[in-house]
C-alpha cells in the first residue's frame, strides 16, 4: 500500500499542475469574490428624503457605516437611481426619516443580506430614539453603550423548528462553498489515475506484484483523500491566518468535518469511476457532477435562502450539503458536538454504502 | 519438485472455449518453451496462471498454491515479463525498476545496475519516450533484479535486437544455473529451441504436443538427405516416409524413429554415395504440427 501511495506522490511530483490549479483557483475565487476587507466592497449608493436635512441623512449615514458591514455612501436621488437603472450598481438605498426602501433594478442575492442588515440597525436606532425622548437624561447614550457591553441577559433565539435563525457570512460563505467546491475536482481527477492505470495495462503491473488488491485500492484513495483533505485545510489556514477571516476557534472540529467530507467524496468517486471505462468521460462528467453538486448543495449561494422543495429535497443527499452545514455550524453557529454528529455521521455513513458500491462496480467491470 | 502444473484447464468466454484442457508441467530448475500460434491460447493460459483469469474448470497450481485464489501469495515469488509491456509515462526507466524491486520487496542494487548496463538501458529518461523494446528492457532488469523462483516470460524478446536477445538468453540460463524455473512463452522458436528443456505446443486452446526436444524429435523423425548411385523407387511407399523432396540430385526427406533401421538397409541396396541426417528443427516440428490444419482461437 505504502508502494502504491507513494507512487501517487512520485507521479504527482512530476506533473503537479491540476492539483495546484484548483488549489490556487479556490484562493483566487474566494479572494476575489469575498475580499479580504469589507469595506473593499462597492459602497451602497444612499440618498436620502426630501423631508430629511442633510445634517440628519449624513448621521444615518454615520451610523449605518459605524458596523462597518457595509459602506453606504450618500448621493443624490438622480445619481443613485441613474446607477440602479443603468446596471452600475445592483441596489440603492432610499432613507426616509424613521423608515427606508431598497432601489431596484433587478432581484439580488445580496439583498437579503442588506435588507437583514438595515432591520436590525433602524429598530435599534429608533427604539433608543424613543426611549431618549421619553427621558431627560442627557447622558442616555453613552449609560446604554456601557451597558450593552456587559448586558444583563443574553438571549439565545431559536426556530420552532429548533434550527438556527440564518446568519449569512459572506466570508465563510464563500470559503467553505468554493474549498468543497474544487476539492471535489482534485479528488475525482486524482483518481481518474486508477482508471487510468486499468486502460493503459499498468493495473496490471501492480496486481502481478504481491500487493493485493485491496492495497492497490487503498494506495489510490489515500493519496485522492490526503490531497483533497490537504488542499482544504491548506486553503482554511491561508484564510485565516493571511486574509485575517474568522473561522472561530474550533479548528479541531473543522478539521474533523473536513475529512469526514473529503472521505465521502472519495467514495462518491469509487461509483464513478466503476461507472466510466475511459478517462476522456471522466473529463466531461466531473464538471457536471462537482457544479450540480456545488450549486444545489449550497456552495455558491447559501442553502437557506432556496425555497423549491425538489432542490431542497435533492440537496438532502449530498455529502457538500452536510459538510457546509457542519463547517458553517462550527464556525458561524458554534453547535455542539451533539449537533454536529448529525451532519457528520450522514458523510461517514454517505463514504461507506459509496465505498462498497465503488469498489464492487469497479471489480466487476475488471472480470467481464 | 513440481512448480507449475495445469491440469485440463479451460476457459470460456461465453461459448467460446479459449482454454480446452491445457495440461502443462514445469519442475524446478527447468526451462519450459510455450508455443503456439497466435491466438492459441498461450496469454490465456499465462493469465489464468498469473491469477489475472479465473479458470471455468480445471486445475491451476504454482508452487503447490491455488493460481486464482493464492494469488498474492504466489506473486511474492513470480516475475512476469508481458509481450507489451505498460509503464507509467512520467516515470523514469530507473525509477519503475526501483518500484518493482520495492514491490516485491528486494533491494539488490548492484544486481541492478549490472543488468542495467547489460541491457544498454537509459534508466533516466521518461517511459514515455521508450521505444518498445526499452520498454521491455525495462522490465527484464525488474524481473532478473528481483530474487523469484518462477519466471514467467511472454514474448519477451519480441522487441529486443539480436544483441540484446543473446544478453537475454544469458540471463535466463543464469537464473536456471541458480535453480529457478521457466515458462518461456516465444515466437522465437530458435531461441526456445536453444533455451528450453521442454516443450509444449498448443493450438486452439489444447496442447497437442509436449516433451522434451529429444522426446518431440523422436516423435517426429529424423530428416535424412541422400544421395544414391540408382534411383530409389519404392522409397515413398516405405512405412514412416515422409514429406520426399529433391534437392540437387540428392532425396530429403523425414524417416519416423522406430522405422529408421529399415529405411537404411533398404537405401543401402542403391549404393550410397551422400547421406546426411540432422535432427529437425524445433521450427520444422512446428510447422510439421501446422501445416495443413486450421489454426485459430482467441488469446
Amino acid at each position: 500500500m505504502k508502494s502504491v501511495f507513494s507512487l501517487q506522490w512520485q507521479r504527482f511530483r512530476r506533473t503537479p499542475a491540476m492539483v495546484l490549479s484548483f488549489f490556487a483557483m479556490t484562493i483566487l475565487f474566494v479572494a476575489m469574490m469575498a475580499g479580504n476587507n469589507p469595506a473593499e466592497r462597492a459602497p451602497v449608493l444612499t440618498y436620502a428624503d426630501g423631508s430629511m436635512t442633510e445634517q440628519q441623512a449624513a448621521e444615518w449615514v454615520e451610523l449605518l457605516n459605524a458596523k462597518e458591514e457595509f459602506s453606504f455612501q450618500l448621493v443624490k436621488e438622480a445619481e443613485a437611481r441613474k446607477a440602479v437603472s443603468s446596471g452600475d450598481a445592483t441596489l440603492a438605498l432610499y432613507m426616509m426619516e424613521a423608515d427606508y426602501r431598497l432601489v431596484l433594478a433587478a432581484d439580488d442575492m445580496s439583498r437579503f443580506v442588506l435588507e437583514a442588515f438595515l432591520d436590525r440597525t433602524y429598530r435599534e436606532e429608533l427604539r433608543l430614539r424613543q426611549m431618549e425622548s421619553q427621558t431627560a437624561d442627557a447622558g442616555f447614550r453613552e449609560r446604554v453603550a456601557t451597558v450593552m457591553k456587559e448586558p444583563a441577559l443574553r438571549v439565545e433565539t431559536s426556530t420552532l423548528e429548533g434550527t438556527d435563525l440564518f446568519q449569512y457570512d459572506n466570508q465563510l460563505q464563500l470559503l467553505f462553498g468554493m474549498s468543497l467546491f474544487f476539492s471535489v475536482y482534485t479528488i475525482m481527477f486524482s483518481l481518474t489515475k486508477i482508471v487510468e492505470e486499468k486502460k493503459y495495462g499498468t493495473w496490471n503491473r501492480l496486481i502481478l506484484s504481491p500487493l493485493g488488491k485491496w492495497e492497490i485500492y487503498l494506495g489510490h484513495l489515500t493519496y485522492s483523500f490526503v490531497i483533497g483533505f490537504a488542499q482544504i485545510v491548506l486553503v482554511f489556514l491561508l484564510f485565516r491566518y493571511v486574509f485575517g477571516f474568522n473561522l472561530g476557534d474550533r479548528f479541531a472540529a473543522m478539521l474533523l468535518i473536513t475529512a469526514c467530507y473529503t472521505f465521502a467524496i472519495v467514495a462518491l468517486s469509487m461509483i464513478i469511476m466503476g461507472l466510466v471505462s475511459r478517462p476522456q468521460q471522466l473529463q466531461a462528467i466531473v464538471p457536471i457532477l462537482a457544479t450540480g453538486m456545488a450549486m444545489i448543495g449550497g456552495a455558491f449561494w447559501p442553502i437557506e435562502i432556496v425555497r423549491n422543495p425538489f432542490l431542497l429535497a435533492v440537496s438532502k443527499i449530498l455529502p457538500i450539503t452536510y459538510g457546509l452545514d457542519a463547517l458553517k455550524g462550527v464556525a458561524i453557529y458554534n453547535r455542539s458536538w451533539q449537533e454536529l454528529a448529525e451532519p457528520i455521521s450522514i458523510m461517514l455513513l454517505f463514504g461507506v454504502v459509496c465505498m462498497g458500491i465503488g469498489i464492487n462496480l469497479m471489480e466487476r467491470r475488471s472480470y467481464q | 519438485m513440481t512448480i507449475l502444473q495445469t491440469k485440463g484447464l479451460i476457459k470460456k468466454f461465453g461459448d467460446f472455449a479459449a482454454l480446452d484442457g491445457v495440461d502443462i508441467e514445469v519442475e524446478k530448475g527447468e526451462i519450459y518453451g510455450f508455443i503456439g500460434p497466435n491466438g492459441a491460447g498461450k496469454s490465456t493460459t499465462i493469465r489464468v496462471l498469473l491469477g489475472i483469469l479465473k479458470a471455468t474448470e480445471g486445475q491451476a497450481t504454482i508452487f503447490g498454491k491455488d493460481a486464482w485464489k493464492d494469488a498474492v501469495d504466489i506473486h511474492k515469488r513470480v516475475a512476469y515479463v508481458p509481450g507489451d509491456v505498460s509503464l507509467w509515462p512520467n516515470l523514469t526507466g530507473g525509477e519503475v525498476i526501483d518500484l518493482f524491486v520495492k514491490l516485491r520487496g528486494g533491494n539488490n542494487k548492484s544486481r541492478r545496475d549490472e543488468l542495467i548496463r547489460k541491457f544498454d538501458l537509459d534508466p533516466g529518461k521518461k517511459c514515455r519516450t521508450y521505444s518498445k523494446g526499452n520498454r521491455q528492457k525495462v522490465a527484464l532488469v525488474a524481473a532478473f533484479s528481483s530474487d523469484a523462483d518462477l519466471y514467467i516470460l511472454d514474448e519477451p524478446t519480441s522487441g529486443l535486437d539480436p544483441l540484446m536477445e543473446r544478453v537475454f538468453q544469458e540471463c535466463v540460463l543464469e537464473a536456471k544455473a541458480q535453480g529457478k524455473s521457466i515458462l518461456l512463452s516465444s515466437h522465437i522458436l530458435s531461441e526456445v529451441e536453444k533455451l528450453c528443456d521442454k516443450v509444449a505446443i498448443i493450438r486452439q486452446g489444447k496442447i497437442i504436443e509436449k516433451g522434451t526436444l529429444r522426446e518431440l524429435r523422436h516423435l517426429t523423425g529424423t530428416v535424412l538427405l541422400v544421395e544414391t548411385k540408382q534411383p530409389m523407387p519404392q522409397l515413398s511407399k516405405m512405412k514412416g516416409v515422409a514429406g520426399i523432396e529433391e534437392k540437387d540430385g540428392a532425396l530429403s526427406f523425414q524417416v519416423d524413429a522406430d522405422e529408421l533401421d529399415n529405411v537404411i538397409r533398404y537405401i543401402s541396396g542403391f549404393g550410397i554415395v551422400r547421406m546426411e541426417s540432422a535432427p529437425p528443427t524445433l521450427e520444422e516440428l512446428f510447422m510439421r504440427h501446422y501445416e495443413g490444419a486450421g489454426v485459430g482461437g482467441e488469446s
